[in-house]
């Protein structure tokens, strides 16, 4: 706390110096920033509720910019009592929203013309469409490609499995988020709205679909498994039925299932409790009967 | 090791992974809940192999488990490292674990709903603390004021859970019928299709649709195993990419 305490006096008197000859460009040193992100990727959601979801997690990740922006007591308790708002976003991609936010603070402190709401409304537009690409990209794409890799690994029994997966998780949350926290510092707001909007943006999302499609694919043949214990006579030689079907058409009934769930979900838009029941009911009934095993 | 002890130290890392791990780590540890803690579980009980399979089993009914806005349709860290601690111990089929591990992560549903909504009460704390312009103690109230309940409704009950309900279940296995545990073995498999199939409605894209068959079939005929498709997805989303983009121009 006191190192802390030191450097922002250090680095408030550099600040001094460049306005007595020309106004200063940056308040923030690099350290300040590193240290706002850092906080943000740590304890975002440490203190994660229904009431203002990271809320409290934004406010103690920009708190260190803050109180070196604002010294006199009464700009800081109005700055912190703002950042506690209501607030949600995904984290990585979201850690844009912080860097935008920690540099307008900035131009507010250097006595540039931003009002407060903008910096709010500028939270509040930005932190939707992040979480959407951010939601969608980290869990549906990077996490099934990695879980489908881990989980491979791991059924095989081996333990480099889980660690494959914690440490490319990791690296790509590291990158994105650095990347992300620190272009929004640097290019402010409009930077979020041309990556939106570009047709980049799209064929780079249409690219990672097909690897998550047909990873997808893959591990609903290598996981789902559903075989039949059914066998007759025809004729006189015996028939069973598993045999049949595999030569048919491989992993058939996996298929067949997923089909049918898919049909629920998506068809009859059931719940996934509703679907996870009927399987219960399938599976019991089902094996009772001697049908699957 | 005693059951005690193990019980503790199963109970604080579901408390730890569940709320009080850096974000950066949770996105592995906690989406990945399952699979991770099949490892730590297998590591503490000596049997890595058999750690690792139930892991994998309980992973793959969480498969599309996405928090969309921060909501989950399960407690991951109590369905991955209670469950699979809860199935070592017991010596179940990795099968079997999942049934468990599923039943497990609902309940745990509960413990997150609660710390959600009494967390309100330590943001309302951290208000005051920002109205003084302290921001260390806001910092404060977000590290260790946020984890008094989370202690009370992570921590608590899954060393009761662990410790009272480790024994029960090897006695309780010992007891049930063949055809039964047949069946949880047999609905065991068909699980997966669910968290297969969430995840599939929610990058659903008819466009794309024939990449899902090129995986399936690829591992369905010729057992290729999931790496080598990463890697053809990747040089096939390339093509793609390029293609696409010089049709702009």
């Amino acid at each position: 706390m006191s190192e802390e305490e030191k450097n922002t006096a250090a680095v408030a008197a550099e600040a001094k110096t460049n306005e007595a000859g020309n106004t200063p460009v940056h308040i923030l040193t690099h350290k300040d920033l590193l240290i706002s992100w850092l906080r943000w990727i740590c304890w975002a959601q440490r203190c994660y509720n229904y009431e203002r979801m990271m809320g409290l997690g934004f406010c103690q990740a920009i708190s260190n910019v803050l109180e070196k922006l604002f010294p006199k007591k009464e700009d800081l308790e109005a700055a912190l009592t703002r950042h506690m708002r209501f607030y949600n976003t995904e984290n990585n991609w979201g850690a844009m929203v912080l860097g935008i936010s920690c540099a307008l603070e900035e131009e507010r402190a250097l006595g540039h013309d931003v009002d407060t709401s903008v910096i709010d409304n500028m939270k509040n537009a930005l932190m939707g469409p992040l979480a959407g690409i951010g939601d969608s990209v980290t869990q549906s794409i990077v996490k099934v490609i990695l879980l489908g890799i881990a989980i491979d690994l791991t059924t095989q029994g081996n333990a480099m499995g889980p660690i494959i997966y914690i440490v490319g998780f990791t690296v790509y949350c590291l990158i994105v988020s650095y990347t992300m926290f620190f272009s929004g510092y640097k290019m402010g707001r409009q930077a979020v709205i041309k990556l939106l909007s570009s047709d980049m943006a799209k064929s780079v999302t249409g690219a990672m679909k097909i690897v998550s499609m047909m990873v997808i694919g893959a591990l609903a043949a290598g996981n789902i498994r559903v075989t039949t214990l059914i066998q007759g006579t025809f004729g006189k030689s015996p028939v069973v039925l598993q045999k049949v079907l595999d030569s048919i058409l491989p992993k058939m009934l996996p298929l067949l299932l997923l089909c049918l769930v898919m049909y629920w979900l998506k068809g009859r838009q059931k719940s996934a409790v509703y679907v996870l029941v009927m399987l219960f009911v399938i599976g019991f009934a089902f094996s009772f009967i001697h049908v699957l095993g | 090791m005693n059951l005690l002890l193990i019980s503790v130290i199963i109970a604080f890392i579901t408390w730890y992974v569940a709320t009080m791990m850096p974000m950066i780590l949770r996105w592995s540890f906690y989406m990945g809940g399952p699979l991770v803690g099949g490892l730590v579980c297998g590591l503490l009980f000596g049997d890595v192999p058999y750690g690792l399979k139930v892991g994998a089993t309980i992973q793959l009914a969480y498969l599309g488990a996405i928090a969309v806005g921060g909501t989950l349709p399960s407690e991951l860290a109590i369905a991955g490292y209670l469950g699979s601690a809860l199935t070592i111990s017991a010596h179940l089929e990795p099968s079997a674990a999942l049934t468990i591990a599923v039943a497990l992560g609902s309940l745990g549903l509960l413990c997150r709903n609660a710390y959600m909504t009494l967390n309100s009460i330590v943001v309302h704390r951290a208000d005051k603390y920002a109205a003084e312009g302290n921001a260390h103690m806001v910092r404060m109230m977000n590290l260790y004021g946020s984890q008094v309940v989370p202690f009370l409704v992570y921590f608590v009950p899954t060393l009761i859970i662990m410790y009272f309900g480790a024994p029960l279940l090897n006695d309780m296995m010992k007891v049930i019928p063949m055809p039964l545990i047949k069946a949880l073995s047999v609905t065991g498999g068909l699980i997966p299709a669910l968290g297969i199939g969430m995840l599939l409605s929610y990058v659903w894209d008819k466009q794309f649709l024939p990449y899902f068959f090129i995986g399936f079939f690829l591992v369905a005929y010729l057992k290729m195993n999931i790496m080598f498709i990463a890697i053809l997805g990747t040089c096939v989303a390339a093509i793609y990419m390029f293609s696409s983009r010089k049709g702009e121009n």
